[in-house]
């Protein structure tokens, strides 16, 4: 039982890593993830921030979910989402002034980010504070990650540098502007179905052996 | 009744919401105005240095007391040569071995958003000349292109321009159109592919010393 509740514990958190990556997978929050990808250090920041808003706000979520009515439940998850977003904006102008100023406007746009409403509405309403909370957790992380893989592979192409370390002079300025951001991640999500799709038919390939060494081992 | 019920849920969560705002808001207040206000006194200091030298013009202490002395901050929005631009008050004065140094703060809209500048002007025996600038905020501009005018490599390029260039007008390189005189100011080899944002700055000084000049009056 214990154990059953571990797994069920790690997946919930892990699913918003692989399976149900927000950005790759889900394709939600494109605003963000194009805009301030432009260097690993932004798509880094940008994720930690919706990390603390998304887990806190999926664990508050789910803590009144009785007691809001059916009818008005967006406006208060909004309203949640909100303060949330709110604290955390003068937390970071207040103690981490330099990375305040880099996310700029993105900060007070985390409310409008859809992973965050999407998750409150289709998880956190429905289920428990702590698996609410692991998988706001799991979906931030998932976000991040996307978000660091892709201002990593911009910055690198696009600036020849990676988080701010100079690597070479060969720079397609392309990548930093937003039509870069399209195309790299395009090519992110292609990438992912890619190994998506071998997985499965790997696993496809594998119980069919499975089938076949049954068949025969009933002959025999 | 059902309505009325409803009404009173959703307001009492936005009560709750406004009351815990307000207490983040009211703990956060004095970090945040001391974040501002060392920001603005790490740039006080950068612009108060000689910038044949490097020396130091004025002691820290000296910054600090005038910063504090210097009162609410003012919004003054002037044109120069059909670019509009701001000024903001108040204007801080320091007596140095280099004369009297006007410090102050402008901005000229870039390719997202204002781009800040702080600079000081010394006035020296020959004339009113531009010490040295910092850009205070590009945070709308493009990362990695329009952004990069956030280091220091391409702000020294507009440090200490004489009165001659001043009056002419400062203009970066690629909008030279032949001149060559000490206002040109050349971006072009550091700032590659972005013009906008280094000929806000360009402007931005523009704006800061015609206020200047107004100001003094007859000295132009």
């Amino acid at each position: 039982m214990a154990d059953k509740e571990q797994n069920m514990a790690w997946y919930t958190f892990k699913k918003g890593i692989t399976n149900e990556n927000p950005t790759y997978v889900q394709a939600l929050g494109m605003c963000p993830t194009l805009a301030v990808t432009t260097a690993a250090i932004n798509g880094l920041g940008m994720g930690l921030a919706v990390v603390a808003v998304l887990s806190l706000s999926n664990l508050m979520v789910s803590l009144i979910r009785k007691s809001v009515p059916k009818d008005i439940r967006i406006p208060i998850f909004i309203v949640v989402i909100a303060t949330f977003v709110t604290m955390i904006d003068l937390l970071m102008h207040a103690y981490t002034y330099d990375l305040w100023k880099t996310l700029g406007i993105f900060i007070p746009l985390i409310v409008v980010n859809c992973i965050i409403l999407g998750r409150a509405e289709a998880f956190a309403s429905k289920n428990p504070p702590h698996y609410a909370f692991l998988d706001g957790l799991g979906m931030g992380t998932g976000f991040t990650l996307s978000l660091f893989l892709l201002g990593s592979v911009r910055e690198i192409a696009g600036n020849g540098s990676w988080l701010g370390i100079h690597l070479w002079n060969f720079k397609m300025f392309m990548f930093i502007l937003p039509p870069g951001a399209f195309i790299t991640l395009g090519l992110l999500a292609a990438l992912f179905n890619y190994i998506k799709i071998k997985k499965a038919e790997a696993e496809k390939k594998r119980q069919q052996e499975l089938k076949k060494q049954q068949a025969q081992a009933q002959k025999a | 009744m059902d309505m009325m019920k409803k009404g009173l849920i959703l307001m009492i969560y936005t009560v709750v919401a406004g009351i815990v705002l307000a207490g983040i808001y009211v703990m956060t207040k004095p970090a945040i105005a001391k974040a501002d206000l060392s920001e603005k006194e790490r740039a006080m200091r950068i612009v108060l240095t000689d910038w044949k030298t490097g020396e130091r013009l004025v002691s820290n202490e000296k910054i600090s007391h005038a910063l504090a002395k210097g009162g609410p901050e003012r919004v003054v929005e002037l044109t120069w040569n059909g670019v509009k631009g701001k000024v903001f008050l108040p204007v801080y004065k320091f007596n140095t071995k280099l004369g009297k140094v006007y410090v102050l703060v402008g901005a000229v809209p870039g390719f997202g958003g204002d781009v800040k500048v702080m600079a000081s002007f010394a006035r020296g025996s020959s004339g009113i000349y531009l010490n040295a600038i910092k850009v205070l905020d590009a945070s709308q501009e493009t990362p990695g292109l329009g952004a990069k005018i956030l280091q220091e490599a391409p702000q020294k390029r507009f440090w200490g321009i004489p009165q001659s260039g001043l009056k002419k007008g400062v203009v970066v390189d690629k909008d030279a159109k032949g001149r060559k005189d000490k206002g040109v100011v050349k971006t072009s080899d550091i700032m590659t592919g972005a013009t906008i944002t280094p000929r806000a700055v360009a402007n931005s000084i523009n704006i800061m010393y015609e206020y200047l000049t107004q100001k003094l009056g007859g000295e132009k």
